[in-house]
């Protein structure tokens, strides 16, 4: 599993919802290639192949970030933001998943780019639902960036 | 008749006293004549050849003499006839008139001589010839030798004459000068003699007193001006007259005048000296003053009135102050303000109303500086009473100046603004008190803002979590829980569903509070239209009878409009779910100043004790069970509706329908229930009273 590149990167603080999450991917069938990290930091080293996850390489990125937007040291937006200003990570969909519906943070959201915007909703099943709809939209649906999106020049 | 050469003598000879002198002399003749037969004889002897001998009787030649010698004679006789008149009538005046007499007394004697000459062509009296010849030599001698003596004062005469001649006419033009002037001088002049009497006027006099100048002349100048008051104009004029250089009356004096008409008038006169070859004169220049009298009479009522009003303005000082800063008037406002009585207060420095800290700031002083600089000055500051209290004063000090510019002193206004200040300061007090409030409600809404986000985001998390979890042991282990576990379970999910909802409504109606409003003008009938085609498709398969009458266009927030209507057409549809029948309908009619929107449904309706509690958050008037709801739908219509500076309102009958009424902006009235709602069709079914009421 570790060779394999993963597909889905998940962004999340609390491990209920983690627990929850991983549940809806696992019925979905879309838990294989999970990589969680339980803040922004963590996040953004992933991405950028530094720290802990140096030995990464940028030109595996993940199929999706699953970002949450209350994350502990940096947060979602800030993650948002690092990611889509840099033209090596650009290309990466980055979905919001949060609890909030907050006009401000869509607004921001957007604004820094991001590609899908979903709230959580509080029904489990509902949650089920979307969740497995998101994996089956990035995962299989949609086409991924190719790799010369990544390419800067 | 004397012989006498010198002229002295004759200077009394006067026709009166010559005549008889000539009679006597002519009645001496023929006295003597009669006396002496002989003599007359000898005289009238006529023994002699008559001329016409001479002539040889030649009738031309004799005629020629008669003719001419009579001719002289006349002549004569009428030449010496006009000298005598002219003695006669010249009398002393005529000069020389001795010299005349003579002349004339010679002429006739030549007449004579000529009439004898004519005679004695045919009576041949050559006595009487020769007689008359000795007279008319003799007579022609003495005239002959007196005339030399009488060429020089003659000459000496006439050179006088001369001279007068000149002097009258230099006197002539000084006096048409004088006249000149006279005339031109703007004021009336009558000129009097040392007895009053008016030797001369000018035009303007006439005009002024309407007399002709006839009618003055030699006449007392107290016709025009009558001694009024008693004895002035005579006094003055015989002080005048009693030392004309010591009494300047240039200066004028101010005497009525009397018109022709008897009406009198206000004059000024001024006398001076009028130095004459007859006299002392007296030249009066009459200046009529009744319009100055009338604009002096009027600017002194003016001035009292203005003194009066300003005496008695009570809510003002009013004063004034000399250019040194001393109190010169006081009124009573002034009085009531400052607690000095103008008495005692009059003739001091005005600085006494400033307290310490000002006079040793030198403000006074600083004040009057700045009003002479300025014009005016305007203060606000503490002043003093009499008995030491402050209050707090308005003052205007305004430099006064005469039409010169010189500064002639200061008025001074002060207003007791002690009130106005306090209540300025508990303005600013309260305004200040309300900046300090409103940054706080600013910090507070910031809080709530923070807070309903926190909301957002961590109050549902936990929910979500107890719905998540729930929901799984209710899948994964529902073998090993029991009937009445798996029916917790399921309320449980139910309540953490609700919850859910709860919590999004009250953050939307959060977020309502804090939104900002975008008003432009919308039209509500497409906005009602879309709305109708989400809450239709919401209720699919329910037969309402929708009613949409006109609707006006409205200044509004367009979203915010179509949430309001949202929610009130939703609410319509809820409560029209259990009629066979339901009727929505939605119009307008006119309101003050905005049209006020209703939507009226004949749904469950609701009792009108309740309706206070309509609008509330999360209150409801029902039972879940029969009308889902969370209760915050009509709140969020109500917060709408006053966003937008409106009212809402509703008017309803338990089970008979609802009608929600709104308008924007402030209206005043409210339309009558009964004639809106009597119309709503009444489903018998909803007879059947509810324990709850819709809302």
């Amino acid at each position: 599993m570790a060779q394999l590149p993963v597909e889905i990167l998940l962004v999340e603080d609390n491990s209920d919802d983690i627990e929850l999450a991983l549940h809806a991917l696992r019925r979905g069938g879309l838990a294989n290639r999970v990589e969680i990290v339980r803040d922004g930091e963590q996040a953004l080293d992933f991405l950028f192949c530094r720290g802990l996850y140096r030995h990464r390489s940028l030109a595996q990125p993940p199929r999706v970030v699953l970002l949450d937007l209350k994350l502990p040291k940096a947060d979602g937006l800030q993650v948002l933001k690092e990611l889509k200003s840099n033209p090596v990570t650009r290309p990466i969909p980055v979905v919001i998943l949060t609890a909030s519906r907050e006009e401000q943070d869509l607004v921001r959201s957007y604004q820094l780019g991001v590609n899908s915007y979903i709230q959580k909703p509080v029904d489990f099943e509902q949650f089920r639902r979307t969740v497995k709809e998101l994996g089956m939209f990035w995962l299989v649906i949609n086409q991924p960036p190719p790799q010369a999106a990544f390419q800067v020049g | 008749m004397s012989t006498s050469t010198t002229p002295s003598p004759w200077a009394h000879v006067t026709p009166g006293n010559l005549l008889p002198g000539l009679a006597t002399l002519a009645a001496l003749g023929i006295g003597s004549l009669l006396a002496w037969p002989r003599l007359a004889r000898a005289i009238f002897a006529s023994d002699f050849l008559p001329h016409a001998y001479c002539y040889l009787k030649e009738p031309a030649l004799v005629w020629t003499h008669v003719i001419s010698d009579s001719t002289i004679g006349i002549a004569y006789l009428a030449i010496s006839i006009n000298l005598a008149y002219l003695v006669y009538r010249g009398r002393r005046d005529l000069p020389f008139h001795w010299m005349v007499l003579a002349f004339g007394l010679f002429i006739v004697a030549c007449g004579l001589t000529h009439f004898v000459e004519a005679l004695t062509v045919w009576v041949p009296v050559y006595v009487l010839s020769a007689i008359l010849k000795v007279f008319t030599a003799l007579i022609s001698l003495i005239t002959a030798i007196a005339l030399p003596f009488t060429v020089s004062p003659l000459l000496t005469m006439i050179h006088r004459a001369r001279d007068c001649e000149e002097h009258e006419r230099e006197v002539a033009r000084a006096e048409a000068k004088f006249r000149g002037l006279l005339e031109a001088a703007p004021d009336a002049v009558a000129v009097t003699n040392p007895e009053g009497e008016i030797v001369l006027v000018n035009h303007q006099v006439e005009r002024l007193f309407g007399y002709r100048r006839e009618e003055l002349l030699g006449h007392p100048i107290e016709i025009l001006l009558p001694q009024h008051p008693p004895g002035v104009h005579s006094a003055h004029r015989s002080q005048f007259f009693a030392s004309p250089q010591s009494q300047p009356l240039g200066a004028s004096l101010e005497l009525l005048g009397v018109h022709k008409n008897g009406s009198e008038f206000p004059v000024e006169v001024s006398l001076s000296p009028l130095q004459t070859k007859t006299g002392l004169l007296v030249s009066s220049a009459i200046r009529d003053v009744s319009e100055r009298k009338r604009e002096q009479e009027a600017l002194k009522q003016s001035e009292e009135r203005f003194r009066r009003l300003v005496e008695d303005v009570r809510d003002y000082a009013i004063f004034s102050l000399d250019p040194q800063g001393n109190i010169t008037s006081w009124n009573l406002g002034a009085e009531r303000m400052k607690g000095y009585q103008a008495e005692e207060i009059i003739g001091r420095h005005f600085s006494c109303f400033y307290p310490e800290d000002d006079l040793r700031q030198g403000k006074p002083a600083q004040e009057l500086r700045t009003a002479i600089a300025e014009g005016r000055v305007e203060d606000e500051g503490w002043r003093v009473r009499k008995d030491g209290s402050k209050f707090w004063a308005n003052v205007v000090i305004t430099a006064l100046r005469d039409s010169g510019g010189n500064l002639k002193g200061f008025s001074k206004l002060s207003r007791d603004i002690t009130v106005r200040k306090r209540i300025q300061d508990q303005l600013e007090a309260l305004n200040q008190d309300m900046v300090r409030r409103n940054a706080e409600l600013l910090a507070m809404n910031k809080e709530l803002e923070s807070f309903s986000y926190s909301v957002s985001h961590d109050l549902r998390s936990p929910l979500r979590h107890i719905a998540g979890f729930s929901q799984l042991l209710l899948e994964e282990h529902s073998a090993e829980l029991s009937f009445e576990a798996q029916r917790y379970l399921q309320r449980i999910r139910e309540g953490t569903s609700r919850m859910g909802q709860l919590i999004d409504e009250l953050l939307g109606l959060a977020r309502l509070g804090r939104q900002e409003l975008k008003v432009q003008v919308t039209s509500l009938k497409p906005l009602v239209e879309e709305v109708l085609r989400d809450v239709i498709q919401e209720k699919p398969g329910h037969p309402i009878d929708w009613i949409i009458h006109p609707l006006p266009y409205l200044d509004c927030d367009p979203l915010l409009m179509k949430q309001a209507l949202t929610n009130l057409l939703s609410n319509a549809v809820k409560f029209t779910s259990q009629q066979d029948h339901p009727i929505i309908e939605i119009g307008s009619m006119p309101g003050n100043p905005q049209p006020v929107i209703f939507v009226r449904d004949n749904g469950v309706g609701f009792s009108m004790k309740y309706a206070d509690k309509l609008f509330g958050v999360f209150q409801r008037l029902h039972r879940p069970e029969d009308f889902p709801g969370t209760g915050v739908g009509l709140a969020t219509v109500q917060r709408i509706i006053q966003r937008h500076g409106g009212r809402v309102w509703a008017e309803a009958e338990l089970g008979r329908g609802a009608t929600f009424y709104f308008t924007l902006g402030r209206e005043n009235g409210t339309p009558n229930a009964d004639a809106l709602t009597s119309h709503i069709p009444v489903s018998d079914e909803l007879e059947a009273a509810r324990g709850t009421t819709a809302g």
